[in-house]
């Protein structure tokens, strides 16, 4: 009887609550912990005394933070362009049904079966001027040949840009061309009919529904810039110098090889309110545009009734 | 990782599960020496500690110093560590010390006369900096840091003898590179560079480095000695190949092996690599103190006693003490690790030619204890990012790089 009288929701609702509650502990309490943390002088163990705000005005001080959170924002940019650029056209030229389809699709698709590691490696040996790239055509007999981005502090950031580009196009390809795949087949009859060129067509009628693809798209590599960690580790190590330095990296080394859990957890707070602050501007965004295309939305109909 | 953590702690409850049949002294050691050599050397302790009559639990870290550091923590934030913590020795002890979680075994190692022998340099480690009398870590071996390893083909071919001052490389180095040698073996991670340039520091004199690490001098951070370090480093920077950023220190080891490159600067851990890749002491390598000063820079190894609650904890860890005390016992360790024996009345004449070197250096004074044992964690970390940065940027003036890093130091310390 009192199963029956309850609700289906009801129902749901209770089901959910063991998730609700690990989540709230396991998540939220962590970061709760974690900024608590921060505010403390804790070295090896989170015991430290209550010193305010001090950790965070050393890790200002300190250049090498300056240096892994502006990386962040480098490589995140870049990257999530030219993944999505790279993805865009890979998944167009599917689209348009070149030959051996669904071989070049394995091909693109299969790095993302690696993980960042084995990606990093890969890519170091490949890059590394005295084994991979340059070694090889030099032993070509281009003896002049120079190709050393991995020496050069300016330039190795670009190395993880490459090597991550090439790890994360792939998928990228897949979920466009899912999108574009799902497009009604009449759209582009009826743009033949109409004789309008392919070009004009995605530009300003393919693309533009597309639009939350894009954004999961943009999602996903953002999330995967902000725990990037793995990649740097096994590509450059943060080097040349610190010149190479993520967040997360400068977060673990501090948390672990420096015993100094308190500049870590700083550290670490500061990731999660740039993230909380790119989640508020994008969600600002995404209603900004609902409202707009609402207000387009609702003219024509009201020109229909009158 | 967390999965090494977990089957370290597994290890640990099935072994403690063992031990209720048993009324020995149980003690728990925690360490992450499990590569061939090392294990070999935990073995001649764990057999000693068995031969004392105590029984020995073992919680081995395969992944490393890192992890054996978390268990550590997690050990002591939940009341119930591992009884000794093997580490390598440094004011990390003297932070834990000062919470309070560590036992001072001080005047058990004092009554039993186990530290007459050891430096004093070396035990200041295992304290908490402010009270000489409370220790809470002993050492049981040291690792020269500033080993000078060469390839002795590649001087021969050169017509050169390996150098006794770091101007005497840099002189050397043009003809090197002529002869189609890399002069410098290195690899450009953090703290290989740390290493090298504390290794130059000492090659300003061991008064200088004791002024500038030990005894925190004020006027030594602004002295013209630090200019002409990094000077040195400076020069040292260009004298290496294009393949150095971020390679491990055993594939630029193998330059030196393989006689492409004239000369690393390494610790003692080297030699025991240089062994495993088949090439022969005196024929194919050989080792000398770092140029300038034939002063060892000393790397203490050892373990710290956390406080226990256990009835028979401190028995346990008393035995273990007379185990690792035991100048037998250590000269047996080091000839298995590579390393010198901590107490300097040990036997040394089983140890390898490198070693007997630095062994006897130190017994003979000349030993200063490596920057670990006497710079907080805070500001090494930062003194080695910073020469991290300065060694990829050659746009950093030795004059520069020598005033930021005498700041760094006398703000911090």
């Amino acid at each position: 009887m009192s199963i029956v009288s309850l609700r289906p929701h009801r129902v749901a609702q209770l089901v959910l609550v063991p998730t609700i509650l690990l989540t709230v502990i396991g998540v939220y309490g962590s970061m709760l912990w974690t900024l608590q943390i921060s505010f403390t002088s804790s070295g090896l163990l989170p015991t430290g005394k209550f010193i305010g705000l001090e950790q965070y005005f050393k890790l200002f001080e300190q250049d090498r933070w300056h240096v892994s959170y502006r990386n962040m924002f480098v490589l995140g940019g870049i990257y999530m362009f030219t993944c999505l650029a790279f993805g865009l056209l890979l998944a167009i030229a599917m689209d348009q049904g070149v030959r051996a389809k669904n071989v070049l699709q394995t091909i693109f698709l299969y790095p993302i079966a690696l993980s960042f590691i084995v990606t990093g490696l890969a890519w170091r040996w490949v890059l590394n001027p005295t084994t991979g790239l340059e070694y090889f055509v030099q032993g070509l007999g281009f003896s002049g040949f120079k190709f050393n981005l991995l020496n050069n502090p300016e330039l190795a950031i670009f190395t993880l840009v490459i090597a991550a580009v090439w790890h994360g196009s792939g998928l990228m390809m897949a979920i466009i061309f899912a999108g574009l795949q799902s497009v009604d087949s009449e759209l582009w009859r009826a743009s033949r009919v109409d004789g309008i060129p392919k070009f004009t067509m995605y530009r300003r009628v393919i693309l533009p529904m597309l639009l939350p693809v894009f954004l999961t798209c943009i999602v996903l590599l953002a999330m995967g810039v902000v725990k990037s960690y793995d990649l740097v580790v096994a590509m450059t190590g943060g080097g040349p110098g610190y010149s190479t330095d993520l967040p997360a990296k400068f977060v673990v080394d501090h948390l672990f090889d420096r015993a100094n859990i308190g500049r870590a957890s700083a550290a670490a707070v500061l990731m999660l309110l740039t993230v909380i602050a790119l989640l508020v501007l994008s969600s600002v965004a995404t209603r900004l545009r609902k409202h707009s295309q609402s207000d387009q939305g609702a003219k024509p109909e009201q020109g229909n009734k009158s | 990782m967390s999965k090494q953590i977990g089957l370290g702690v597994l290890c640990a409850v099935l072994m403690s599960g063992t031990a209720f049949a048993q009324s020995a002294p149980k003690v728990e050691v925690l360490h992450w020496l499990t590569a061939g050599a090392e294990s070999a050397a935990i073995k001649v302790l764990a057999d000693g500690v068995t031969a004392r009559g105590g029984e020995w639990v073992d919680v081995a870290t395969p992944g490393g110093g890192s992890d054996a550091r978390a268990l550590l923590a997690t050990g002591l934030a939940g009341g119930n560590p591992a009884g000794v913590s093997f580490l390598g020795m440094g004011t990390e002890t003297a932070e834990l010390a000062a919470q309070g979680v560590m036992r001072d075994i001080g005047g058990y190692a004092r009554e039993k006369g186990y530290l007459d022998s050891v430096p004093d340099y070396a035990l200041a480690m295992g304290t908490d900096g402010t009270d000489d009398a409370a220790i809470y870590a002993l050492p049981v071996a040291f690792e020269t840091q500033n080993f000078m390893w060469y390839s002795k083909p590649v001087y021969a071919a050169a017509g050169l003898t390996p150098p006794t001052t770091w101007d005497e490389f840099l002189a050397q180095a043009p003809k090197l590179r002529e002869a189609g040698f890399i002069p410098l073996a290195m690899g450009a991670q953090a703290w290989q560079i740390n290493l090298l340039f504390n290794a130059i520091v000492l090659g300003e004199g061991a008064p200088y480095y004791d002024r500038l690490f030990v005894t925190h001098d004020e006027t030594a951070t602004t002295a013209p000695e630090l200019v002409d370090a990094f000077r040195i480093l400076r020069e040292l920077s260009k004298l290496t190949d294009d393949g150095a950023p971020n390679r491990s220190w055993n594939d630029t080891l193998n330059l030196v092996a393989e006689g492409r490159a004239a000369l690393q600067v390494m610790g003692s851990w080297a030699g025991a690599e240089l062994g495993n890749m088949g090439k022969v002491y005196d024929t194919d390598w050989g080792c000398a103190l770092s140029p300038g000063s034939p002063i060892v820079m000393v790397g203490a190894t050892g373990f710290q006693f956390p406080k226990l609650n256990t009835p028979d904890g401190e028995a346990g860890q008393d035995i273990f003490i007379d185990t690792m005390m035991d100048p037998v016992v250590q000269t047996a360790f080091s000839v298995q690790k590579g390393s010198i024996p901590a107490r300097t009345d040990a036997d040394i004449s089983g140890l390898s030619a490198c070693s007997q070197l630095a062994a006897e250096a130190v017994r003979d004074g000349k030993g200063a204890p490596y920057t670990t044992g006497v710079l907080g964690s805070e500001v090494r970390g930062l003194l080695t990012d910073y020469l991290n940065n300065f060694w990829a940027n050659g746009s950093i003036t030795p004059e520069d790089g020598a005033a930021e890093y005498g700041r760094i130091l006398s703000a911090n310390s």
